[in-house]
């Protein structure tokens, strides 16, 4: 297994504490303190914004003490193929984007024999299917192929 | 007396075969829909509403009723077996019922968090019974004043969730509060952080949020190679899933604690299930006989917030019933259903139409028992899912995911959400953050905001009056103390010189 | 071999919806317009709330009439407070098939926050006319709006309940005429002000008959004015700001557009099938009564000046 090197202990605090002052100053600038004689839109943003950037100095000096988390690529993995499944979903719609992503999955990447592979793609594809359009009446995109199909 | 009486006629009208049938579907229905992530008690009751407009009323009402109460069965279902908690107020099931899961003990924690449900909303239905209407009266004098204090005391009870690392339970609390503040903001009547997008004007939606946050993570979690044992291996038996008797007795006392006080949380306007089952977790964790376990995965953790959670609806009756006034999202959707049954729940339906509502409030007996027995029994069934080997788990909960984030909207946008939030939840965890207080500093802190700053709005600038007002004052006593006591606590150790040695488990 | 079977029997269902919607397709007859796939009706507020009962009844009655063959799925597009599904819906290039629900309380966010207007969509039907009623408690020492404006003019701060959507323009416009110390209490829903007024954290609150009735018929709430150009039935029975003197007249409308590019044949059709709809005595009874509405029709271009005079008054034109 592959393993990822980055410190993300340390990483994180600083996403968070760009998020924080983002908060503050919009907080304060855009949408105001004070105001109508009580606490405006940007009261609330603007003191959560600065505790978390302020704690998140405290998290970084931790982190940067700490020995990082392990990660591995194949952490990712899942990820990488959601996201091919929803643009595959746009094209040749929900169902079979996800009929494939399942049955690519588990026979491609997890190596298991057709019959099984098959059988599950099938069945979890065509409950959700029973499910939540037969039964539950989710309307769900048909993809561009059908739509070019059906006009 | 009279109300015994109108009550057992009310047995008399929901006790028929045709009752007892509408009721068993809709708590199977019910459970499979509220089991699936993304479709929590609101879509749930939404979308099953329709199918019992084909029954009389009270069997039609009976159905809906089982719909409810099953339908936050199937949330706990979730959240125990795959950690992926069918709405917010099972946020707080997944905190003990997943780790008694991989514990080899995924049947206590179902049956504690149905056993505790039917005790929570029995006791719910009692008090409904007894004392609705007044109940609902008293709600009505939590306005914003007295809301914003009791959820300054929530969100402060929020830090003991924290664990053993302050700081991190805090940038997780802030994060979550963040998220929350994008969007329409309510007091003014503008929208904020939206940076121009159209998809953030209206917030931040929650579903896709817990269903990346909890569910996806963890499956990218469950790609990391592991120790040989790829699913939980123990032989799970019908028999190992019924608690002992020591179990049942470990359960009764917080079930029964907390159902009291989810029924009051019901009762208030606007409060809802999430705060109550939050409410009875915390609750449990300060005065519990094994507060110091509490989630690590024991039947106390499970059986507080099921309780609570499950009281706290049939609180949410009370002013539904006898005001017309739903107390969520949930209850909007019943009120819907009672008016197209042609009634108006309000002031008048106790008087005019006594055998239906008495009727009503015996059905939800009914179907709460029913629930029960229909809940119970197909958890050899469930138990099953843990037994799939992992590799086979991964496409199909990432499957689960995306239909769930799909329909909470219809959009494929709730779909790149519930990634995005997986994405971040994974990196969070792995880096020791804990997710819950995210999740639930999400839920909590925009009524928090919108109250406090309606209250500066009603006292016209000045702060005086949350302690103006009796019910505020006394909750801002309480908070005071709640933070004051831990200070005193630490000057008096300081000035004895002696250390307590708290040993925690790391 | 059992679970291969299964298999293909359910890869054969699954194909099989979707060869069933393309087959449809061929059927495409000449003579009048009419849908030839399944109809998406888009609302963008949740289930359960008073635009999906609109929608839902709406629906129902189509169906049990045979006014149109093909299925009609309701789509909830909720995310951005429902811009999202009207910016979804105004951008549809040649759509026949695609309905929103659309009130006041939608086209006001949209005009005011999301820079659209109506010239991304085509009105298809107004189909209801809706009033709106300011209400105190009972126990209120103000009885009437009379009390009310006095109590303002002597300088006493008063607060007033409603909902986010329709309500606050009445408040603006009551403030702009009446003039006075008086605050806007927002809520998410006419509920949700409505127990704030019951348990007397506002002074008044503004509200649909419908959503207040029982409330009001019981004795706990007490109408003070009417909003709109007349007065209300019994038990709504107060006068109107017309009556007291003040340029005061609101109505709110519940309607359904299509996208600005639907082909005119089907602006047509759906136009003729809502006018149906509303004719019928299951509307009238289901609905309109039920809801204590005003039943008042109008089609294509009648519906698109009605809503036209909307925007100008959210536009400040």
């Amino acid at each position: 297994m592959k393993t990822l090197k980055i410190n993300t202990r340390a990483v994180i605090p600083v996403l968070t504490f760009a998020v924080g002052a983002l908060w503050f100053i919009y907080g304060l600038k855009s949408y105001g303190w004070w105001g109508n004689n009580g606490p405006a839109s940007g009261f609330f943003p603007s003191i959560v914004g600065i505790i978390l950037a302020g704690i998140s100095i405290i998290a970084f000096v931790d982190g940067l003490k700490r020995e990082a988390p392990e990660y591995f690529k194949a952490s990712y993995h899942p990820l990488l193929a959601a996201i091919a499944t929803v643009l595959a979903a746009l094209v040749i719609g929900f169902f079979p984007a996800l009929l494939l992503y399942i049955l690519g999955w588990l026979k491609l990447y997890e190596k298991y024999n057709w019959k099984l592979a098959l059988s599950i793609s099938v069945i979890t594809t065509a409950a959700c299917y029973g499910i939540f359009v037969m039964w539950l009446q989710v309307p769900f995109p048909a993809g561009y192929v059908f739509d070019l199909i059906l006009g | 007396m009279e109300t015994f009486l109108l009550l057992m006629q009310g047995f008399q009208t929901a006790l028929t075969i045709q009752n007892f049938m509408a009721a068993a579907i809709g708590a199977l229905l019910g459970i499979i829909v509220g089991a699936m992530p993304g479709i929590g008690s609101l879509a749930g009751v939404a979308l099953l509403l329709p199918l019992t407009f084909k029954f009389n009323p009270v069997t039609g009402i009976i159905m809906l009723s089982a719909i409810y109460y099953a339908n936050m069965y199937g949330g706990s279902f979730s959240s125990i077996l795959i950690n992926i908690p069918g709405d917010s107020p099972a946020v707080m099931t997944a905190l003990d019922g997943h780790p008694m899961a991989l514990k080899g003990k995924p049947g206590k924690a179902l049956f504690t968090a149905n056993l505790s449900s039917f005790i929570g909303g029995t006791i719910g239905i009692i008090i409904l019974t007894i004392s609705g209407p007044a109940l609902a009266r008293l709600g009505l004098k939590f306005g914003p004043v007295e809301m914003a204090a009791l959820l300054m005391v929530a969100m402060t009870s929020l830090s003991w969730l924290v664990g053993d690392n302050p700081t991190k339970g805090l940038v997780s609390t802030m994060i979550g509060i963040v998220l929350a503040t994008v969007g329409f903001d309510i007091v003014v009547g503008t929208p904020r952080f939206s940076f121009g997008s159209l998809h953030l004007l209206g917030g931040i939606s929650f579903i896709p949020l817990v269903i990346g946050m909890f569910g996806f993570s963890q499956v990218l979690q469950m790609m990391e190679p592991r120790d040989s044992n790829d699913s939980v291996d123990q032989k799970l038996t019908i028999k190992d899933s019924i608690l002992s008797k020591e179990e049942f007795k470990r359960i009764l006392p917080p079930a029964i604690r907390s159902s009291f006080l989810g029924t009051i949380i019901g009762i208030l306007p606007g409060a809802g299930a999430t705060t109550g089952s939050f409410l009875g977790y915390m609750l449990e964790k300060k005065v519990g006989k094994n507060k110091e376990e509490m989630g690590t995965g024991i039947v106390e953790g499970v059986a507080s917030c099921e309780a609570a959670n499950n009281a706290a609806a049939a609180g949410a009756f009370a002013p539904l019933l006898s005001l017309g006034i739903p107390g969520s999202g949930t209850g909007a959707v019943l009120l819907g259903g009672l008016l197209m049954y042609g009634l108006s729940p309000g002031p008048l339906l106790f008087q005019n139409e006594p055998e239906f509502t008495w009727g009503l409030i015996a059905s939800l007996y009914v179907a709460n028992m029913i629930t029960l027995v229909v809940a119970l029994s197909i958890i050899p069934f469930l138990i099953r899912i843990l037994k799939v080997p992992t590799r086979i788990m991964v496409p199909i909960i990432t499957t689960v995911c995306i239909m769930g984030a799909y329909s909470a909207s219809n959009s494929l946008y709730g779909v790149l959400l519930m990634l995005a939030s997986g994405f971040a939840g994974f990196h969070l965890s792995k880096n020791n953050y804990p997710i819950a207080p995210l999740l639930l500093a999400f839920v909590l802190a925009p009524t928090l905001e919108r109250d406090f700053r309606r209250s500066f709005l009603i006292s016209d600038g000045s702060p005086l009056i949350f302690f103006q007002k009796p019910i505020a004052a006394g909750l801002m006593i309480f908070l005071i103390l709640t933070i004051l006591t831990p200070v005193f606590k630490a000057v008096i150790r300081k000035i004895s010189g002696t250390k307590a040695n708290a040993g925690r488990a790391k | 071999m059992k679970k291969i079977l299964a298999a293909i029997l359910m890869t054969a269902m699954v194909s099989g919806f979707a060869f069933a919607e393309g087959k449809q397709d061929s059927a495409e007859a000449s003579g009048p317009w009419a849908p030839q796939k399944v109809v998406e009706w888009v609302v963008t507020s949740s289930a359960g709330g008073g635009s999906s009962i609109f929608t839902q009844t709406i629906a129902e009655i189509i169906k049990n009439e045979g006014l149109v063959d093909e299925n009609i799925v309701i789509n909830y597009k909720t995310d951005g407070g429902g811009a999202v599904g009207r910016r979804m819906v105004s951008t549809m290039k040649n759509e026949a098939h695609t309905l929103l629900t659309f009130n006041s309380g939608d086209l006001q966010p949209m005009v005011q926050m999301e820079g659209g207007d109506l010239d991304g969509l085509t009105p298809l039907a107004v189909m209801a006319l809706d009033g709106q009623i300011i209400l105190v408690n009972k126990n209120s020492q103000y009885k009437t709006i009379q009390d009310i404006i006095s109590a303002l003019k002597g300088g006493k701060r008063l607060l007033m309940g409603g909902s986010k959507s329709d309500d606050e323009a009445i408040y603006n416009a009551m403030k702009k005429e009446v003039g006075g110390d008086m605050e806007y209490l927002r809520s998410d829903s006419t509920g949700e002000a409505l127990t704030q007024l019951l348990g007397g954290h506002v002074d008044m609150a503004i509200a649909k008959p419908a959503a207040s009735f029982d409330l009001v018929k019981s004795g706990e709430l007490v109408p003070v004015v009417a909003a709109g150009g007349s007065r209300f039935g019994e038990p709504f029975d107060a006068p109107t700001f017309k009556e007291l003197g003040y340029d005061i007249e609101f109505e709110i409308y519940r309607g359904i557009v299509g996208p600005a590019d639907m082909p005119e044949a089907a602006v047509e059709f759906w136009t003729e099938v809502f006018r149906k709809v509303s004719e019928s005595d299951a509307w009238k009874r289901d609905y309109i009564s039920k809801f204590l509405l005003v039943s008042n029709f109008k089609g294509g271009d009648e519906a698109r000046a009605y809503m036209q005079k909307f925007e100008d008054m959210y536009t400040g034109n």
